[in-house]
């Protein structure tokens, strides 16, 4: 079995919506709406990919990407920042905390999955509608 | 009247409204005040847009009325004939404007004549031929203030597509108000703060010391007039000079260590000398305070004059020295001998005659001092003196102890203390007759000497303000002089032979009461400045301890520490206002930098709040679109398609009203850096490439073999280029788009190595009166009826605020109907701008 795609975000359209995308290129995708959640399955499914919001309730998307470089097994893991801070600096603080890559919302769902595919995800044709 | 021609009409209706229109905004943009642009309005409605009459009405708030304050078109002076309200319990306020008024929705009237509401009026409506009318309310800061009233000679001529489109018009010039508002209340703000340093200006001015502020390099920022007073150089001398300049010698080393420590610790303060232009030296004290202005640290000092207090502590330093020192050299022999026959004061020539110390005289009796000293003649000519207060003079011979003897001239002159006794030895006279001549010529000369040094003695003692008392070892007075028996306001009689305890019992324990008790048991000389709170006084008391007790000299210093202390004061006044002032910058930047922390925070949600839903939009839009939600039809992916562009449109405006608000509230960070402008060139080409290609357009670029090398924000530089070509591709149907890249000498007038980029088009033009304000935002000016072009009208308002952050400049000429060219120049190497 394939190992899953992380997304944490905590707004549920943008999770139904990344979920919808990846699951029609051939992911499995596993969703959790905090960054706790989040760290704890990271931990235990060890991740393909870990994309992630950075505003998030209680622990911000910094502080989870932090918290998850700490995890010996996970040190390696793709972190990609999807994020609606469009704002100078936010790329550099996202960086800064851990992260690989940068994504600014809104995402285009032409380009997205292809925009993962430097971050370990190798190209897959969508399967059908 | 076939269909045709309704439509015609109608057509031609709509043209001359949206001229008129235009023309409004026309004036909106070129009016800075209300009374400026509501004529303007009224007369575009009528001439441009063929109504009989326009007039604005404004609200009194005081009477309720609508006061007609622009019109056009009141060829019957109409208007100032009638009254209109905006309150409905008179027939006057129940009219079109009235109810406008009141609603704040538009009123139509389609049949005028027939319009119950309109009746009070009809006299004034008939004769003019107006059929149907419309009232708009005009607002204020989001408040209905006026109206705008507009009137047809047609009947029934204000349909939907009117009355939108005028109500339109009437919320615009409303916008526009509501600017013109803010803008008076920004000038009032302004002036406010002009009025507030006027009043900080007049306060530095009025400070009775200097004032400045320098930074860190010694660079004078402000000063006061005093500074230029006192110095005696001129503003622009000023500027070119160094804070040390004005100090000489030790004190410009003593100085320099000063405002080290100012820029260290925040605050010193120090005397010394501040020499002038014209080559005088003032003692100052000066005080400093470092304060941080625009991110420098600076020096903000106060310097008051204390010459005065220096002048008075070296004159007093000089008397005393006079004092002794002519005692002291004089060839006579001079002894102080109180009441009581004890020796007061000595001289060193005393010593000499005496053929003992002074030490061991003083505080003594003579005849302590001397056993037997009654015997001699010199004691009967002291104690003659002494009773009858007369002076007394004669030669005399006086036996040591040890069997010598000597000649002296002695004279006796009673003072107040008791005995003067001045003696010239004249042993050798006595011993030489031969010479006798020769010392009588002597003693004439000593004698004229001794006058004078008399006359300065008596002047001297005369002079002498210093209290003096003597107290033996059972603390009884032995001595008051006269001055202390005025201070003490009592006699010397009722004194003299009294216990110190019994006469004084409220000095007991006070601190000049302790240091006697410590001279009389340690033997030591005391000196001390102290409080006595019984006299409310302050007094300076020297003691000084001999075999039978202390001798104390004392004097009132109440009005030296009464001065000394309003001059700390004056110095601690200053002080705190100069760091009120302080503060108070201090406040107004971290108030200025509140305002600009608040203004990020909010860009920073509004762009986070407004691309979360887009992100919904755009996403969902597209996996429907890519078929990953099932099957579409035709129809349903064009009407999807049109969402998506939609949404993309919106995230573009959402992108480039965030640029402009950040480059406005100075967020946005220019950084410099070398970087390849070819390869920016190239990108940016490539990225507009496919565009041009689906419109058919060759896209011509022309780059120099070599391009200098260029350090600047590439960033922003592709973002202008992106923009120019993009705009330049979107406005062509025909022909090509042109990108020529050159060097150029010259950027904003000055010579300065730069690079040109000149992007031209065959598009539609621009046409002359638009040129003007082409770089302004929200400004599209391919205004028609329908908007042919997609774009948020802030792009080129962009790109001349990008290019201005760069150093650089941006222009267009164009040509309707043949095509624009867009120039931008930027230097090659532009200046950091300030942090």
């Amino acid at each position: 079995m394939t190992r899953p795609v992380l997304l944490i975000e905590d707004n549920d359209q943008n999770r139904y919506l990344a979920t919808f995308l990846l699951e029609k290129h051939g992911y499995t995708v596993l969703a959790e709406p905090d960054g706790v959640r989040g760290i704890a399955t990271a931990r235990r499914v060890n991740p393909l990919l870990i994309l992630l919001d950075i505003q998030l309730p209680a622990m911000d998307g910094y502080a989870v990407a932090r918290a998850l470089r700490q995890v010996d097994e996970l040190q390696h893991t793709p972190i990609v920042a999807v994020t609606s801070y469009a704002m100078p600096g936010d790329r550099e603080k996202a960086l800064a905390a851990g992260c690989n890559g940068y994504i600014e919302k809104p995402i285009d769902p032409d380009t997205f999955v292809a925009a993962l595919a430097p971050f370990g995800l190798a190209p897959q044709p969508p399967g059908p509608a | 009247m076939t269909d045709a021609t309704v439509t015609e009409r109608e057509l031609a209706r709509l043209t001359r409204l949206y001229a008129a229109l235009s023309q409004v905004n026309q004036s909106i943009v070129w009016s800075s005040s209300r009374d400026e642009l509501f004529p303007k309005v009224c007369r575009a409605l009528v001439e441009h847009g063929g109504f009989g009459m326009a007039w604005i009405g404004w609200e009194d708030p005081g009477t309720r009325q609508l006061v007609p304050v622009a019109e056009f078109g009141d060829t019957g002076s109409y208007l100032k004939a009638v009254r209109i309200y905006t309150s409905e319990d008179r027939p006057e306020g129940r009219g079109p404007s009235g109810r406008a008024f009141r609603e704040g929705m538009p009123y139509v009237a389609n049949d005028l004549l027939a319009n119950p509401l309109a009746q009070p009026w009809r006299e004034f409506l008939e004769r003019n031929a107006f059929r149907s009318s419309a009232v708009f309310p005009i607002r204020e800061l989001g408040e209905v203030r006026g109206t705008l009233s507009v009137y047809s000679h047609e009947p029934d001529f204000f349909r939907d597509k009117e009355v939108e489109l005028l109500a339109e018009a009437a919320m615009d010039v409303s916008f526009a108000l509501g600017n013109f508002a803010r803008e008076e209340e920004r000038r009032r703000a302004e002036a406010e703060v002009v009025r507030e340093r006027q009043i900080s200006d007049s306060i530095i001015a009025s400070l009775p010391g200097v004032l400045y502020l320098y930074d860190e390099q010694g660079k004078f920022l402000r000063w006061n007039d005093a500074f230029l007073t006192v110095s005696g150089y001129t503003a622009d001398e000023l500027t070119g000079m160094h804070p040390l300049d004005f100090f000489r010698g030790a004190d410009r080393d003593l100085v320099a260590s000063r405002i080290g420590e100012v820029f260290i610790t925040g605050a010193a303060s120090v005397e010394a000398g501040f020499a002038t232009k014209d080559g005088r030296i003032i003692p100052y004290y000066f005080t400093g305070h470092r304060v941080v202005l625009d991110g420098k640290p600076c020096l903000v000092g106060v310097g008051i004059d204390i010459s005065e207090r220096v002048e008075a502590e070296e004159e007093l330093r000089r008397s005393e020295e006079r004092y002794h020192s002519t005692l002291d050299s004089i060839v006579e022999g001079g002894q102080l001998i109180g009441h009581d026959w004890r020796y007061l004061y000595l001289n060193d020539t005393a010593a000499v005659h005496n053929r003992r110390p002074n030490s061991e005289l003083l505080g003594r009796t003579m005849q302590e001092a001397w056993p037997g000293i009654e015997q001699s003649e010199v004691y009967g000519m002291i104690r003659r003196c002494l009773e009858e207060r007369v002076p007394v003079r004669g030669e005399t011979e006086f036996h040591f102890a040890d069997g010598s003897s000597a000649w002296y001239d002695v004279r006796c002159q009673p003072v107040p203390e008791g005995v003067f006794v001045l003696s010239i030895d004249i042993s050798e006279r006595k011993r030489d007759e031969a010479e006798r001549l020769r010392l009588l010529q002597l003693e004439r000369e000593s004698h004229a000497k001794a006058e004078d040094a008399r006359r300065t003695v008596d002047r001297i003692l005369e002079s002498v303000t210093d209290a003096f008392v003597s107290l033996d070892r059972t603390w009884r007075y032995t001595y008051v002089n006269e001055r202390a028996a005025r201070i003490f306001g009592r006699t010397r009689e009722q004194l003299l032979g009294k216990h110190i305890w019994t006469e004084f019992p409220e000095g007991v324990g006070q601190p000049f009461h302790l240091a006697y008790e410590r001279a009389m048991r340690e033997g030591v000389q005391i000196q001390l400045e102290e409080y006595y709170p019984p006299y409310d006084r302050w007094f300076e008391n020297r003691i000084y301890p001999h075999e039978d007790g202390i001798s104390i000299v004392f004097q009132d210093i109440t009005e030296r520490k009464r001065a000394e202390r309003a001059l700390i004061e004056a110095k601690a006044d200053l002080e705190r206002k100069v760091e009120e002032r302080t503060s108070e910058l201090q406040a107004a930047l971290m108030r200025a930098e509140a305002a600009d922390q608040v203004k990020s925070a909010f860009l920073a949600t509004m762009s986070h709040e407004l691309r979360t839903p887009l992100n919904s939009i755009i996403g969902f839009t597209g996996i429907i679109l890519q078929g990953l939600a099932g099957p579409l039809n035709e129809e349903q992916a064009k009407q999807l398609g049109m969402v998506r562009n939609s949404a993309r449109h919106l995230l573009d405006l959402i992108n480039d009203v965030l640029d402009i608000s950040k480059i406005e509230a100075g967020q946005m960070a220019v950084k410099f850096a070398p970087f390849d402008l070819r390869a920016s060139v190239n990108r940016v080409v490539e990225s507009v490439a496919p565009m041009a290609e689906r419109k058919g357009l060759p896209l011509r670029v022309t780059v120099p073999d070599t391009l200098p090398a260029m350090a600047s924000d590439q960033r922003r530089v592709e973002q202008i280029l992106l923009n120019l070509l993009n705009n330049a591709i979107k406005f062509t149907e025909h022909g090509g788009v042109t990108l020529i890249v050159d060097e150029v000498r010259e950027v904003r007038g000055q010579p300065e190595p730069g690079i040109r980029l000149r992007v031209q088009d065959t598009g539609i033009g621009i046409k002359a009166q638009d040129l003007g304000t082409l770089f302004q935002p929200f400004r599209q000016v391919d205004t028609g009826l329908t908007r042919q072009h997609e774009g948020t009208g802030l792009g080129l308002a962009i790109c001349r605020r990008l290019a201005d952050l760069l150093g650089g400049e941006i222009s267009a000429e164009s040509t309707w109907g043949v095509g624009s060219v867009f120039t931008v120049t930027l230097p090659l190497n532009p200046e950091e701008p300030p942090a």
